[in-house]
């Protein structure tokens, strides 16, 4: 009884800075109160009317679509061969595509400032995208390796028996019956990218930055409600794909 | 059997054995993601590594010369006092997150399996949110006319509003919340898979509740609690956004600090060697956890046996 | 009948054939060939390397040593896909992601088949596996036997040199199994496909095949008609393995008449026909098959004739099986239940048998291996 009360302050304490951003952002004031009586959603038009945040959207879009697009590309093939070779680098390999979640995002973002400036790729969408690749890696490693035990090798056999080469297969067979898991795995390296503040900050100077990035700039500036308004926005974005992801089944494997 | 035969057969066919079931024609599927991650995340750190052992002059880092000159200023008393100010305030947050997770992990360990699946979601649901939105949702309930404040006024609490931003405790609460799910999940995944007979087991043997727990499950799931403090404490250690939301530079820790080095005052070897100091700390403490789990592990599958 | 040798060139000849995994040796030295049209089957206990020598044929497993020759070429070397056979797997490998029509005409798009050509012989296929009215539905929708019949269609269809059938009725229960069987013979007969089954259920081998290939430990121990396989094993093995009772260790005795005297191990003498080369004190080990000896009056008028005691009786329907014991030694009849009824446990009665019943063969010949 004790354990279902705490259990219940504890979910409410967990909600509560995400609900209140929500319910705030519907207040027609100019200062932060809790509305009340009167409801607005005059702070969700003035989102749209900062060229700041619109900007700033798309670039997070395009580079969150791209690093996740190159991510699952390249951990689909590569998770393919780890699943069916024996290499004898395996461990090397696992624990340099899996290193982005031990290494501090700090740390790399640090690293990422001083090697992009010195190739004088600083402040590019290129930097960005291969930086914002190797955050998610891990995932899409993760995600799809879970994917391809599903597929039996045997299927495989099956249609390289009745003539398929292995692009064929690869395509034809191997594709189709993981899908599920690629667009889970694509989904959350997605949102991950697009929530990614830490690296990010260090790689962009003013005038090209991701949201999120914006949004801390922002905040360490000016305060209104339009964050409230944009935040809720992220937060439905994010829940949506949360869930999507989860309806996948794509978190069994994240959690392990 | 043919013993020359299998003589002859280890000379013959190395090539050709296994080229087309489990080969090695298709390894070369990894390289490239290995040269992405090789080029983009591993080349990047190892500069950053190497460019911390040069010293840094008004003209720009002198390559030609090599000095520990930076890591021997993380001595320095200001830098020491971030660093300190950063562990303890790491630890802190990791020992609140245990004392908190613990119970949330026991009750729903225990619920039926779909419920189980809905109130975990609950406590994802922050990771799950941007880092940044998160704070700003901590800021607008612990500013001085913030909610809380206003609540506790209104009820008669407090007479004057409480001063929690920009102090330590502001980014206890946002990490708390932040990284909860990280101590919750290990201990829920150690606390589900506990053997329900050895909760009964003791029962039966007149064990009443509370010392089921502290002889019985309590030690069974510590080495899960604890390696999962230990990666909530690295990831305390490491966190940028939140500290500099909630703290600023009134509560300045190591990555706040290290984002001044590196973009305000542009010193890319110290700054370098602040990131690695990082590293290192981090490295032990997860090769510690990695060894807790396991030992855990093996305790558990002996307890089982 | 088909002839127990094989006259022209073989469809498939192994040569040789060796392949180790760590110190599990699944070939070693092994050889066989295929006639054309002829359906052989691969017997043994798991582990015995039968699935190791199909994956060999197929190109899933490249051997060690040896050479494969499939229509006269050695295709070894050759990537899976260009092998002119086609696998039925155990678990069918069906693909879950295409209907009943696209997995069977998968080879047959690999091959650039024409559209009409490849509709023509796709439902040419299905009916002869009898399941057009299914061709839209998905493979998680059919039942156990209609997903073996659309993996049958699907190795069928691209008209291989060679059927390879990987256990597979193992998947099925026993009465669909049986049906199967039929099934799986009336294809091949109909289609004229040579076709290798591996299988360790000895009904399967015996019912389909043209000839049986006993296998042990990466070798075969015995190849022949299913009638020479049972009734004249090569080797104790063999003997074991295809289900016989009764078999016992034994020595020779002497000649007796034109056969030849052996003591069984616990005390009892029979005798067998003669084996050339055999002298008294010769290890030898026989079978006396359970359905040849006779009960009662019945053995009366027989040659070989003892005195039993029963020990327990077995009702299994149509016949009883009767373990009985002659001094020290056990034996095992199966007897037809008559409306007299079957004597029951404890009673004494008479077993008989004829000399020519008798299989024996000497300990030492291909023995051990």
């Amino acid at each position: 009884m004790a354990l279902r009360l705490f259990n219940w302050i504890m979910a409410a304490v967990m909600l509560s800075p995400i609900l209140l951003i929500i319910w705030m952002s519907f207040t027609p004031g100019a200062m932060f109160r809790i509305p009340l009586e009167a409801f607005s959603l005059r702070w969700y038009r003035e989102v749209f009317a900062y060229p700041g945040f619109v900007n700033a959207f798309f670039l997070s879009l395009r580079l969150a679509a791209a690093a996740a697009g190159a991510a699952v590309a390249l951990s689909f093939v590569a998770a393919y061969a780890l699943a069916r070779t024996r290499l004898r680098g395996r461990a090397a390999l696992d624990a340099l595509f899996t290193a982005p979640l031990i290494v501090p995002a700090v740390v790399f973002g640090i690293a990422m400032l001083q090697f992009s400036n010195r190739l004088g790729l600083y402040n590019t969408f290129f930097a960005l995208v291969v930086a914002h690749v190797a955050i998610v890696t891990p995932y899409a490693v993760r995600s799809i390796a879970a994917a391809l035990r599903a597929v039996p090798i045997e299927m495989e056999w099956a249609a390289m028996n009745l003539g398929a080469r292995r692009g064929t297969v690869l395509l034809r067979i191997v594709l189709p019956l993981c899908a599920r898991g690629m667009v889970a795995a694509f989904l959350l390296c997605f949102l991950m990218s697009f929530s990614e503040v830490t690296v990010t900050i260090f790689m962009t100077g003013p005038g090209y930055q991701t949201l999120p990035v914006r949004i801390y700039n922002y905040l360490t500036d000016q305060v209104d409600p339009t964050v409230a308004a944009l935040s809720a926005m992220l937060i439905g974005l994010s829940l949506l794909l949360a869930l999507i992801v989860a309806g996948l089944g794509g978190f069994k494997e994240i959690s392990k | 059997m043919s013993l020359a035969r299998l003589g002859i057969a280890r000379a013959a066919p190395a090539r050709r054995a296994g080229r087309n079931g489990a080969g090695r024609s298709l390894a070369w599927l990894v390289a490239p993601l290995a040269l992405v991650m090789l080029g983009g995340y591993l080349a990047p750190l190892a500069q950053s590594l190497f460019g911390s052992l040069h010293p840094n002059t008004p003209a720009g880092i002198d390559t030609a010369r090599w000095t520990a000159a930076n890591y021997a200023r993380l001595a320095d008393p200001y830098y020491a006092g971030v660093f300190l100010r950063t562990l303890r305030v790491s630890l802190v947050i990791s020992l609140v997150t245990a004392v908190l997770a613990y119970p949330v992990a026991l009750y729903i360990s225990r619920l039926r399996p779909r419920a189980q699946a809905v109130m975990l979601l609950v406590y994802m649901a922050p990771w799950l949110v941007n880092v940044v939105v998160k704070a700003f949702g901590w800021s607008l309930l612990l500013r001085s006319n913030g909610v809380l404040n206003e609540v506790l006024l209104r009820l008669g609490l407090i007479d004057a509003p409480l001063h929690i931003m920009f102090t330590e405790l502001a980014i206890i609460i946002g990490l708390v919340h932040g990284h909860f799910m990280f101590v919750l999940l290990p201990l829920w995944v150690a606390l589900s898979g506990l053997d329900p007979n050895l909760r009964w087991a003791a029962g039966n043997l007149g064990a009443r509740p509370a010392q089921i727990f502290w002889r019985v499950t309590l030690p069974l799931t510590l080495p899960a609690l604890l390696a999962g403090a230990i990666i909530n404490f690295t990831m305390n250690m490491a966190a940028f956004a939140t500290p500099a939301i909630l703290g600023g530079s009134r509560v300045r820790v190591v990555s706040y600090v290290a984002y001044e080095v590196n973009l305000v005052e542009l010193n890319w070897p110290f700054g370098g060697a602040l990131a690695v100091a990082l590293l290192g700390i981090t490295l032990i403490l997860i090769a510690l956890a990695q060894r807790l789990a396991r030992a855990g592990g093996r305790a558990a599958t002996a307890e089982a046996a | 009948m088909r002839p127990a040798g094989i006259r022209a060139a073989p469809v498939l000849e192994l040569r040789g054939l060796v392949k180790r995994y760590g110190s599990v040796v699944a070939a070693a030295g092994l050889d066989l060939a295929v006639g054309d049209g002829e359906f052989v089957a691969l017997l043994g206990p798991s582990g015995c390397g039968k699935t190791t020598v199909l994956r060999c044929i197929a190109g899933i497993v490249e051997p060690e040593a040896g050479e494969v020759v499939l229509a006269g070429e050695n295709i070894c070397g050759k990537p899976i896909y260009a092998r002119d056979t086609a696998l039925v797997f155990q678990n069918y490998a069906l693909f879950p992601h295409l209907s009943v029509f696209e997995n069977v005409a998968f080879g047959l798009r690999m091959r650039r088949v024409p559209k009409p050509e490849l509709r023509a012989r796709v439902a040419e296929a299905l009916d002869l596996v009898r399941l057009s009215a299914l061709e839209k539905r998905l493979p998680g929708a059919l039942s156990g036997g209609q997903q073996q019949r659309v993996a049958l269609a699907r190795a069928l269809v691209v008209r291989p040199a060679l059927l390879l059938l990987d256990e597979p009725l193992s998947n099925l229960d026993a009465r669909l199994r049986e049906e199967m069987r039929g099934e799986i013979r009336r294809l091949q007969r109909t289609l004229g496909v040579a076709a290798i089954l591996v299988t360790h259920d000895i009904e399967e081998a015996f019912s389909v095949a043209d000839r049986i290939a006993v296998m042990r430990e990466g070798r075969i121990e015995q190849m022949g008609a299913p009638a020479e396989i049972y009734g004249a094993p090569a080797t104790r093995f063999v003997a074991d393995f295809v289900g016989h009772a009764n078999i016992f260790d034994a020595t020779v005795r002497g000649a007796a008449g034109r056969g030849v005297r052996l003591g069984i191990e616990g005390g009892i003498e029979i005798e067998a026909p003669m084996a050339p080369g055999w002298r008294a004190g010769d290890r030898a080990w026989a079978i006396i098959p359970p359905e040849r000896i006779r009960l009662g009056a019945a053995a009366l008028e027989l040659d070989q004739r003892f005195e039993a005691e029963i020990k327990e009786v077995t009702y299994l329907g149509g016949t009883s099986r009767i373990a009985l014991r002659v001094g020290a030694v056990p034996f095992m009849v199966a007897s037809q239940n008559a409306a007299t009824g079957t004597p029951g446990a404890g009673e004494r009665v008479m077993i008989g048998w004829e000399r020519d019943d008798v299989i024996a063969r000497s300990a030492a010949e291909r023995g051990g291996g």
